[in-house]
């Protein structure tokens, strides 16, 4: 028959021990180790006896105090980390969207210039050029007309300005005529 | 004040159905920001939590300090921990401790482990008045770290090796093991003094 360690007899024995068997009497379980476990067990009740230690009374009340009046804590926040890999995901999915916005937005500027593409753009041009040149030279008599219609616009601010200064007095309220004091 | 720490739970294996109410609805309503419910609880863990604290610093005003500070952590804390059962929120509020015993023995450069004038000031309490107490309690503070939890937990505290498992991160056979040495060397510094 193998011995059994004395670890797992000790552990045996304190868990007799804990059922309420006296030290003799556990110890008589294990004969191989009868010495050592008597001291040991020994020691294990000694030192359960030092549990009965109690705090002060005063301390207890004082903390229970000023526990007792302590502002409530920060409630928990919410919002968790992403975990790592769903972090990644998203990274890589926001560069993708990125990425293909972009690509349809210059995709004007990635077609090549041919003969071909380049024919509706200079038609383009060349009529901008010739309302500018007939915008160029009409100038003068534009800019006249604009200075008229500023003034114009300026006169009639004021007369509306004028308007609403007398609609104005006319709706400030009589004096009020009464104690508030009765 | 009404305290009630007189209703200091047993281990919550043991713990019974009403016991385990009471805390579970106590953890609730503290977090929803009752601060009376966490004074409430406080009530109930704190002679735990000052024990662990009290046998790592062997400095009775430190421990109290100490143990004050964890609760006031776990109340800031309240909102994020998730309430499982009571031994995940006893778990919690030994871990808060430990981490505080290590800010404390980083930042404090007058670590007060056997500290003669500590041991000998505590007579006032008829509790630890007993010369044996002292001792045994002196030769605990010499234990290194992690012989020390297993003692406090498994010893006074009455957790098994399988509740200390995930709490010490170490497998059952491990934690056997290291009770075992735990034990050995409290003998070992105790000595031939027939204090235990």
């Amino acid at each position: 028959m193998s011995v059994m360690k004395l670890d797992d007899a000790l552990e045996q024995a304190i868990e007799e021990l804990d059922r309420g068997l006296a030290i003799p009497d556990v110890t008589a379980k294990f004969p191989s180790w009868q010495t050592e476990l008597t001291v040991l067990l020994a020691m294990a009740t000694g030192i359960k006896e030092q549990g009965a230690l109690q705090p002060r009374e005063a301390w207890l009340r004082d903390t229970s105090e000023r526990l007792a009046s302590l502002a409530p804590p920060e409630p928990a926040s919410k919002r968790r980390r992403a975990p790592r890999i769903s972090r990644f995901v998203a990274i890589f999915a926001t560069s993708l969207v990125v990425a293909v916005a972009g690509f349809f937005i210059f995709s004007d500027q990635l077609v090549m210039d041919t003969p071909r593409s380049q024919a509706p753009r200079l038609a383009d041009e060349g009529e901008e050029r010739r309302g500018q040149n007939l915008e160029d030279s009409y100038a003068p008599e534009t800019g006249a007309a604009k200075e008229q219609g500023v003034e114009q616009t300026i006169q009639d601010l004021e007369d509306s300005l004028e308007e609403l200064d007398i609609a104005n007095e006319e709706l400030v309220l009589p004096e009020l005529d009464f104690d508030i004091n009765p | 004040m009404n305290i009630v720490c007189a209703k200091e739970p047993s281990p919550e294996n043991k713990e019974g159905q009403a016991g385990r109410t009471d805390v579970g609805r106590l953890l609730m309503e503290a977090k929803r920001g009752s601060a009376q419910a966490f004074s409430d609880l406080y009530l109930i863990y704190a002679p735990k939590i000052f024990r662990y604290v009290f046998f790592r610093v062997n400095h009775r005003q430190e421990a109290e300090d100490l143990a004050g500070d964890v609760f006031v952590k776990a109340w800031e804390n309240l909102p994020r921990f998730k309430f499982k059962s009571n031994r995940a929120f006893t778990a919690w509020l030994y871990t808060i401790a430990r981490n505080r015993l290590i800010d404390f023995r980083r930042t404090s450069k007058q670590h007060t482990r056997l500290d003669e004038h500590d041991l000998r000031s505590d007579q006032s309490d008829p509790v630890l008045e007993i010369e044996r107490t002292q001792i045994v309690r002196e030769a605990i503070a010499r234990l290194p770290d992690n012989y020390q939890e297993i003692i406090i937990l498994r010893f006074m505290e009455g957790w098994t090796v399988k509740e200390l498992a995930p709490f010490l991160k170490k497998g059952e056979g491990a934690l056997r093991v290291l009770q075992h040495r735990a034990l050995r060397r409290l003998r070992e510094i105790l000595g031939q003094e027939e204090v235990i």
